[in-house]
């Protein structure tokens, strides 16, 4: 039996490796909507039991539970041989436990440790448990009498049934960590379905339950005590180990002696914790506790500590069952994603480009390096197409340049403002077919506001120039490796200047989500052109430019078309990149970062550690009782 | 004596039909309520108060019906048994629950005609205890033997036939109850299932609290009282009895304790059946004010959104407004060439008789024989002042090339600006619960969109009409004027006159006497007269275009009241209306049940819900 110890140290690696996966994935599971009330049972093992317990001196945690005005407290008193929570009249006064811990451990066990979730308090008086506090509190009180054996601690815990749902919380925490539950019942109480609930939690983590039926007319109930057993064990799965019976006796409750009256015998339960001989007039809470003393108390707790790992690996109910859900909840999102990302591609109808901006740059990188003939015929045209839009505009037929750029330019954001209009309701459409992004999307969609989003559109915009410097560095590269692939055909990019091909560019903005094709649709369908494709953190924007007009680019040689295509697609992408940055930045915020994080929960490494370890843990479980 | 009793009962006559009338507006109010969510949760909420708001108008004169309510092992069966002063029901301790079917314990003459004991599986038992005598007691099944949800490992014990729990059982008998009796122990007092329970069923229903178990159990009653309270419950009074006992004397035939005697006074005097009409009228006014009060819960929090969405409403019609005001005016101006026609078919029409008016008339003539070669005028301003009748399908006629945006091309009003303003309120909307079919997205579907356009056209159209007709009236006032005309009249007389003088003296003097030849006059006096009548025209023209000028900025000033941008933004307008209606009308109704309320006199013994608690203890999912 000493080697029991050891046994669970040989767990406590695996289980700390759990609880860091578990823990880790709980980080990253926010949102994804899991609904953690199915996992409170195993969750309440690992955390509340097993990681506190594994290693260490093994404390067997022994607790008073029941429904309100039931006697916990004056049992618990009893038992204990010492006040620890005043007993009072009105049900519901317990708020918070009390432990009673034998004086030589007490400074040995880390009691913070061993029931996390509590702030852990010592003892003052017992109207500390009364206190009405919203933190978990947890009194500790030095046991001095010596007849409490030093590997017990004793709690008196909150009610189960109250109104008062915190001090549920507070018991199910004890529950958790303890290994030995008294179980308090009363005729009123034993079948309630709160009641029921809470033990059929204890059961099922395999804790020893002592029941105690308090307030009874003995011995005329007597006869009742089988039926009434059976149902609390048909109800809630609990073998008791012990029965003892508490006859109604004011005087002795107000004394603070009840008389416990062992009746575990003609009720047909085990002696796990050992038999005393009857007494007439009943025991007292102290006997009870001395018999308990006798008891094999490390079997117990091995008991319960396997109990609590067998709801921790439970293939239906334990963590398997949780990463399984986790797996699917993220397929879900990942099909979300999906969705997002093949309904949520805008095209921005931006007006034609003002052709002499791309070829303004094109003629800076091309008329330093460039002389002769053809440079002279290109300088006539120019000068001559220069004339002509002098006269033009003298004679009113064409408008001014600074006109043409401002109409240009109102025309430009009102396709940018068109286009955010329609992003926003692409993303409604899809939120409204999927109950998860709506409720992922509202932050944008119901919370965001909107107005500012569309100032901030107009601001940036007025703000871009018409030629940015990232965009003449691009024509200069593009038009650099044109002409290393391409030798000797430079000339070719004057025939293009002088017919003034026109560009008709094609922007898509488009989410670069997790099951997105990468290229726009909208972009893709303009067909046969170069697609000038990037990413913009979960942005995609794509660019197409088709030239019109001009067969005699078609004649020349092959590569010429192309390049000027990219020349205006680039110069587009980089308009349709102000539309995405601003979504990006502002209209989505991190919206899109997290929906990917939940797509990708799945194929976190965590999922595939947290199984080993059970699959391990699952192993040693079934290597059965300690080496 | 019997004056002031008349006018007592014609007093409460009247109370009652006020009663009626505000039920009545209540029904018709939830009918009237919209699709939209917070209303339809009221509308909702209205389908269990409904039928137990208008029953209280219809069952007039029948007697109450009293519902046990209380944890299992409380005790009920024997209170009922004590009230009933035999055995009806089976009162034990030895397996819980005890109760599983109703048993309805009423006098025995009474008429149950009316009760559904047998849709809800109750036993009657008929009784002919004087506590009993004028009400129906039901005794229930308990409310917290049964689970949430079903154990894993198989039922819980003692689940009778059927699917039904205990719960689900009382759950189908709480809604014919006219009054609970709750009853609780020290150990249940505080149970959350049955507090849970008596806050789903405690809305518009009397309430007697009753502590059992007093030889045995201390005094509870001031900690319940407290506990209840904080839940919302007015108690004026717990009785605290011992069931047991006194049905032992009630069965030896000996005098009950003064407890159970007083509580079955309490029950004789304020249940007995002609107070039963007044407690289900105070129960329905409570009731009223309880789904008043879940709506204003409801409804308090848009109050916010709503008035959000109706600033953004008013705030975007009017920047589109300005939008719109901008670009028609811009039009407008640039139309000047179409305002000068306008002033030249106006000044062609009016002119008729004397020798000017034949010139214009000659003039147009000869301008009807060249070729059409003016500019096709854009945009609708320019369509209908060249006589174009604008066609309200957008994609037809002149303006097909500009289809893509035919608003842009109409009314010179950017469709992306109109997107931005749905978008700005879409957002706006989902913050007030509003969501589709009601709202439509940013940019509306192709149909509603082209009737939307087709509307503002329309619109426009009729706004631009009545302008140009106006503008053409000024015009024709202005060409009316007398000495214009006979200026003009004279100025071009004269040079006729002088010309034919001229012509007279050349011809009769010079040709016919002197015998001269002489000639070219003729020619060179006709194009000098053209050029001298179009010159004259042009003057006229001038003259009545300058007031035209005047006329367009006061067009543009107008345009407001077209309420033009109207249909762009009208799905938005009414759903924001009628949400500010239900809010508005929702105040009105509470305004209307709480003065009623205040007529209603409150009971001496019976405890009641008022809607300002703590309801963290909800009713069941």
């Amino acid at each position: 039996m000493d080697q029991t110890p050891s046994t669970y140290a040989a767990w406590a690696e695996r289980v700390a490796a759990l609880c860091a996966a578990v823990e880790a994935l709980d980080a990253a599971a926010t949102g994804i909507g899991a609904d953690s009330s199915e996992d409170a049972a195993w969750r309440g093992q690992l955390f509340e039991k097993l990681r506190p317990q594994v290693a260490g001196e093994p404390v067997l945690v022994a607790a008073v539970c029941g429904g309100t005005n039931t006697g916990k407290s004056l049992i618990a008193n009893a038992l204990a041989g010492m006040p620890l929570s005043r007993s009072i009249l009105e049900a519901a006064r317990t708020r918070h436990p009390v432990a009673s811990v034998p004086q030589a451990r007490a400074s040995q066990v880390d009691m913070a440790a061993l029931f996390p979730g509590f702030s852990v308090r010592p003892w003052m008086s017992d109207d500390d448990a009364l206190t009405d506090a919203e933190e978990h509190l947890l009194f500790v009180r030095p046991e001095t009498t010596g007849h409490q054996p030093g590997w017990l601690a004793l709690l008196d815990t909150p009610d189960i049934d109250g109104t008062l749902r915190d001090n549920w919380a507070r018991a199910e925490l004890v529950r958790n960590a303890a290994d030995l539950l008294v179980a308090v019942l009363t005729q009123q109480k034993y079948n309630d379905a709160a009641v029921r609930e809470f033990f059929q939690e204890a059961a099922r983590a395999g804790k020893k339950v002592i029941v105690v039926f308090n307030m009874l007319e003995w011995p005329e109930q007597r006869p009742r005590l089988a039926g009434w057993l059976a149902g609390f064990a048909a109800g809630t799965g609990v073998r008791a180990e012990a029965v003892f019976v508490i006859p109604w006796d004011r005087q002795a409750a107000e004394q603070g002696e009840p008389r416990f009256y062992d009746v575990s015998e003609e009720l047909g339960c085990g002696d796990a914790i050992g038999r005393a001989d009857a007494q007439p007039g009943g025991l007292t809470g102290r006997a009870v506790v001395e018999r308990l003393a006798a008891s094999n108390y490390l079997e117990v707790k091995w008991e319960a500590m396997r109990g609590a790992l067998q709801v921790v690996v439970d293939a239906d109910h334990g963590v398997p069952a949780w990463l399984d859900r986790l797996v699917q909840m993220a397929e879900a999102w990942r099909a979300a994603c999906g969705l997002l990302a093949r309904r949520v591609t805008v095209s921005i109808m931006l007006p034609p480009v003002p052709r002499e901006l791309v070829w303004n740059e094109v003629w800076a990188w091309l008329e330093p390096k460039r002389s002769g003939f053809d440079l002279t015929v290109s300088r006539v045209y120019r000068v001559a197409g220069r004339g002509l839009g002098w006269a033009g505009r003298r004679l009113g037929i064409l408008p001014d340049q600074a006109q043409r750029q401002a109409d240009h330019a109102a025309e430009e954001l009102s396709a940018l403002k068109a286009a955010l209009g329609d992003f926003l309701d692409r993303l409604t459409t899809a939120a409204r077919e999927h109950p998860q992004l709506e409720a992922a999307l509202k932050p944008v969609l119901t919370d965001g506001d909107r107005q500012a989003w569309f100032d901030e559109l107009a601001r940036r915009h007025a703000a871009m120039p018409l030629i940015s410097r990232d965009y003449t560095t691009f024509v200069r590269e593009e038009l650099d490796r044109f002409e290393r692939d391409n030798p000797g055909t430079v000339r070719l990019i004057l025939t293009a200047l002088n017919v003034g091909a026109v560009a008709r560019p094609a922007v898509t903005v488009g989410l670069g989500l997790a099951g997105a094709a990468v290229v726009p649709p909208a972009a893709a369908a303009a067909g046969g052109l170069s697609v000038f494709v990037h990413n913009l953190g979960d942005l995609v924007v794509a660019a197409a430019a088709s030239l019109a007009g001009e067969t005699a680019l078609e004649a020349t040689a092959a590569g010429i078309k192309p390049l000027l295509e990219r020349l205006f697609a680039g110069w587009a992408a980089e308009r349709g990149d102000l539309l995405a940055t601003m979504i990006h930045e502002v209209v989505m915020g991190d919206t899109l970062e997290q929906l990917e994080s939940r797509a990708d929960m799945g194929r976190r490494l965590e999922i595939e550690e947290a199984r080993r370890l059970v699959a391990q843990l699952t192993a040693d479980l079934a290597r059965g009782e300690p080496a | 004596m019997s004056e002031p009793q008349h006018t007592a009962e014609e007093t409460r006559a009247g109370e009652s039909d006020e009663f009626a009338r505000c039920v009545r507006a209540l029904a018709v109010w939830v009918e009237s309520l919209p699709a939209w969510p917070p209303a339809a949760s009221i509308a909702e909420l209205w389908q269990e108060v409904g039928p137990r708001l208008t029953a209280s108008l219809d069952e007039l004169g029948r007697p109450l019906v009293v519902g046990v309510l209380g944890g299992t092992g409380t005790g009920k069966s024997t209170l009922v048994n004590a009230l009933a002063g035999r055995d009806v029901t089976e009162a034990s301790d030895v397996a819980r629950p005890t109760t599983v079917r109703p048993v309805v314990v009423a006098a025995a003459d009474a008429d149950l005609s009316w009760f559904p004991a047998k849709a809800i599986g109750a036993t009657v038992v008929p009784t002919d205890a004087a506590a009993v005598a004028e009400i129906v007691l039901v005794d229930c099944p308990d409310p917290d033997t049964q689970g949430d949800t079903l154990p894993a490992d198989g039922r819980p014990p003692q689940v009778a036939s059927g699917d039904l729990g205990n719960r689900d059982r009382l759950e189908q008998i709480l809604p014919l109850c006219d009054v609970l009796m709750v009853v609780s122990t020290a150990q249940k007092y505080r149970s959350f299932r049955v507090a849970r329970e008596l806050a789903a069923f405690a809305p518009g229903r009397p309430l007697l609290f009753v502590q059992t178990h007093a030889s045995r159990d201390p005094d509870i009653r001031d900690d319940w009282k407290q506990d209840l309270e904080r839940q919302g419950f007015v108690v004026p009074m717990i009785y605290r009895v011992d069931g047991l006992e006194a049905f032992r004397h009630v069965q030896r035939g000996e005098p009950v304790d003064p407890a159970f005697a007083e509580l079955q006074t309490a029950i004789a005097g304020e249940l007995a059946c002609r107070d039963a009409d007044r407690l289900r009228r105070n129960g329905g006014l409570e009731l009223a004010g309880w789904f008043l009060d879940r709506g204003h819960e409801r409804l308090a929090p848009i109050r916010g959104p709503l008035d959000e969405l109706l600033r953004g409403v008013s705030r975007e019609t009017q920047r589109l407004e300005a939008l719109l005001v901008d670009g028609i005016a811009r039009q407008l101006r640039q139309a000047r060439l179409g305002w000068r026609q306008l002033a030249g078919r106006e000044l062609e029409q009016q002119w008729q008789g004397g020798a000017f008016g034949w010139f214009l008339q000659l003039v147009r003539q000869v301008a009807g024989w060249l070729p059409k070669s003016r500019r096709q005028l854009s945009g609708l301003v320019g369509r209908t002042l060249a006589g174009q009748v604008p066609s309200l399908t957008v994609s037809d006629g002149p303006a097909a090339a500009a289809a893509d945006d035919p608003l842009e091309e109409a009314l010179g009003l950017d469709d992306a600006e109109v997107e931005q303003s749905r978008s700005v309120l879409a957002g706006l909307a989902r913050r007030a619960a509003m969501e589709a079919p009601a709202i439509q997205a940013a940019r509306p579907q192709q149909p509603s969109e082209d009737a939307a356009v087709a509307m503002a056209l329309e619109r426009a159209q009729r706004w631009l009409t009545t302008g140009i007709r106006k503008a053409a009236a000024g015009c024709r006032t202005r060409l009316e004027t007398t000495w214009l005309r006979v200026g003009l009249e004279l100025l071009f007389d004269a040079v006729l006159v002088a010309v034919l003088a001229r012509a007279a003296w050349d011809f009769f003097h010079g040709r016919l006497w002197l015998g001269e030849s002489r000639g070219g006059l003729i020619t060179e006096a006709v194009v000098w007269l053209v050029l001298w009548g179009l010159a004259l025209r042009q003057a006229a023209i001038a003259w009545a275009a300058r007031g035209v000028e005047r006329e367009i900025g006061q067009l543009a000033a107008s345009l407001r009241e077209a309420d033009l941008i109207q249909p762009f933004l009208a799905d938005f307008a009414a759903s924001a209306r009628s949400a500010d209606a239900v809010l508005h009308d929702h105040q009105r109704q509470q305004e209307a049940w709480r003065s009623l309320s205040a007529t209603a006199s409150s009971s001496r013994n019976l405890a009641r819900l008022t809607s300002g608690g703590d309801t963290s203890v909800g009713p069941p999912s």
